[in-house]
């Protein structure tokens, strides 16, 4: 699979809810909370039934007025920071 | 765009379950029903050693009230008993909780695991579950009444984390088995269990004091509250948390509880009922004038105890002063002197400028 065709999913075994407006998500494996903040909030949700890369991009253009060049190293470094956490999956 | 990390947002989650009036952890009791006879437990003996199960809600009433919770702003949901693994639908209600999104945690005697049934749980979601385990295991099974429940228990306990759940393993701390706590530190250091012990002893749900009598005396509570292995989280180290008018405690704010009749309490140890889920929305008991009213209350609301001098150091259950003192706005018995217990760890703490540990902030 090539890396620009790779979806992906939040991972399947945290829990979450929005709280007055706020988004919690909690990960047991690892005893941990998150909050995924700003635009983070609405690509979290877009990760819900798994995205490659293209369709975050395209999605955050499409909400955001951002450069497109902007739009898709935000993409990149948020997913690197929820791989890091081990809170996303690749599915196939 | 970031991910916030763990400190701060246990505080802000909290804040953020308080602007929107909703609980963020919820207790179901699925069912009274337990092959055990714990000296000890807080549920009556009659409730217990139930066979049948007349009242209990079904699996379709419980996927409903799980619906509800959710809309509500549950996120911790904690399957209770009883024993929980009687009721054959167990699977079934986590894969329903799951779909809910909570972070879903057993309290069992793990005595009914089997290995099909830990690996069914553990596909189907749970993260934690917390075990009873009192002591060696002639300790144990005197305190259960039931000789072979230390070795099954212990079975269950293996097989849930080999399943990859993560297994805390837990005692009050009890004249019945204070010796044996050094034994459940190793076991669970040896076997990969976290650990939690709990000074806390209360009266049976009906008033039956019996259970009191196993209290450890304040002489060797003393000698527990100090040593760092038992991480025992002592009340008095944010005074500023008990400043009026802070409320009474979380119950019924933070926290909702169910009976596994469908009664919806503040929490398991304040039985206050407010409504039930079979004739009334979950939301609608929530937000019921008694639920608002007993949210309502704060410290300033106390018969006496705003004028005590351990106040900073009291562990107050509202619901242990109801069900033991008869007020659940009175002095507690039990917390007046687990207040001077703690007074005397923590002067003694400042003198000897021993650290101070942490106050325990979050679910996780």
């Amino acid at each position: 699979m090539s890396p620009r065709s790779v979806k992906y999913r939040q991972a399947s075994h945290l829990a979450q809810r929005r709280i007055a407006g706020e988004l919690f998500v909690v990960d047991p494996r690892h005893r941990c909370l998150h909050q995924p903040q700003g635009a983070g909030d609405p690509l979290w949700e877009w990760l819900k039934k798994g995205a490659t890369v293209e369709e975050l991009v395209q999605n955050l253009l499409r909400d955001y007025d951002v450069p497109r060049d902007t739009a898709e190293k935000d993409v990149r470094r948020f997913l690197r920071e929820l791989k890091r956490k081990k809170i996303v999956e690749e599915v196939s | 765009m970031r991910v916030r990390g763990r400190e701060s947002l246990s505080w802000r989650m909290m804040e953020a379950a308080e602007k929107a009036g909703a609980p963020h952890s919820a207790m179901v009791e699925l069912t009274w029903r337990c092959p055990l006879r714990c000296r000890h437990c807080y549920l009556p003996a009659a409730e217990r050693a139930r066979r049948e199960e007349p009242a209990e809600l079904g699996t379709g009433e419980l996927r409903r009230v799980f619906d509800e919770m959710a809309e509500l702003g549950v996120l911790y949901l904690t399957l209770s008993g009883g024993e929980i693994c009687r009721r054959p639908d167990l699977p079934e209600l986590v894969a329903h909780a799951r779909r809910n999104s909570f972070d879903v945690r057993l309290f069992t005697s793990g005595a009914l695991v089997t290995p099909p049934l830990a690996a069914e749980l553990a596909r189907r979601g749970v993260a934690r579950a917390e075990i009873s385990l009192y002591g060696r295991e002639e300790t144990h099974d005197r305190i259960t009444g039931v000789p072979g429940s230390y070795g099954r228990s212990l079975a269950g306990a293996r097989l849930l984390k080999a399943n990859g759940i993560a297994v805390t393993i837990k005692a009050p701390l009890m004249n019945l088995n204070i010796p044996d706590y050094p034994f459940l530190v190793r076991l669970a250091e040896e076997e990969g269990f976290l650990y939690g012990f709990d000074p806390t002893v209360v009266p049976r749900d009906d008033g039956d004091k019996t259970p009191t009598a196993f209290r450890c005396s304040d002489e060797v509570l003393g000698k527990v509250f100090r040593d760092p292995r038992l991480r025992v989280s002592v009340q008095g180290d944010r005074p500023e948390d008990h400043d009026t008018p802070t409320p009474l405690c979380e119950a019924g704010r933070s926290y909702v509880a169910l009976g596994p009749n469908g009664d919806v309490y503040p929490c398991l140890q304040w039985r206050a009922v407010l409504g039930n889920v079979r004739r009334n929305a979950l939301k609608d008991i929530w937000n019921s004038e008694e639920a608002r009213r007993r949210r309502a209350m704060t410290r300033a609301d106390y018969a006496v105890c705003n004028a005590c001098d351990l106040l900073a150091y009291c562990p107050r259950c509202t619901g242990v002063a109801e069900r033991e003192d008869g007020d659940f706005l009175g002095p507690s018995a039990a917390a007046c002197r687990l207040a001077r217990l703690n007074r005397d760890v923590l002067v003694g703490r400042s003198r000897s400028g021993a650290e101070r540990p942490a106050a325990e902030a979050h679910p996780l």
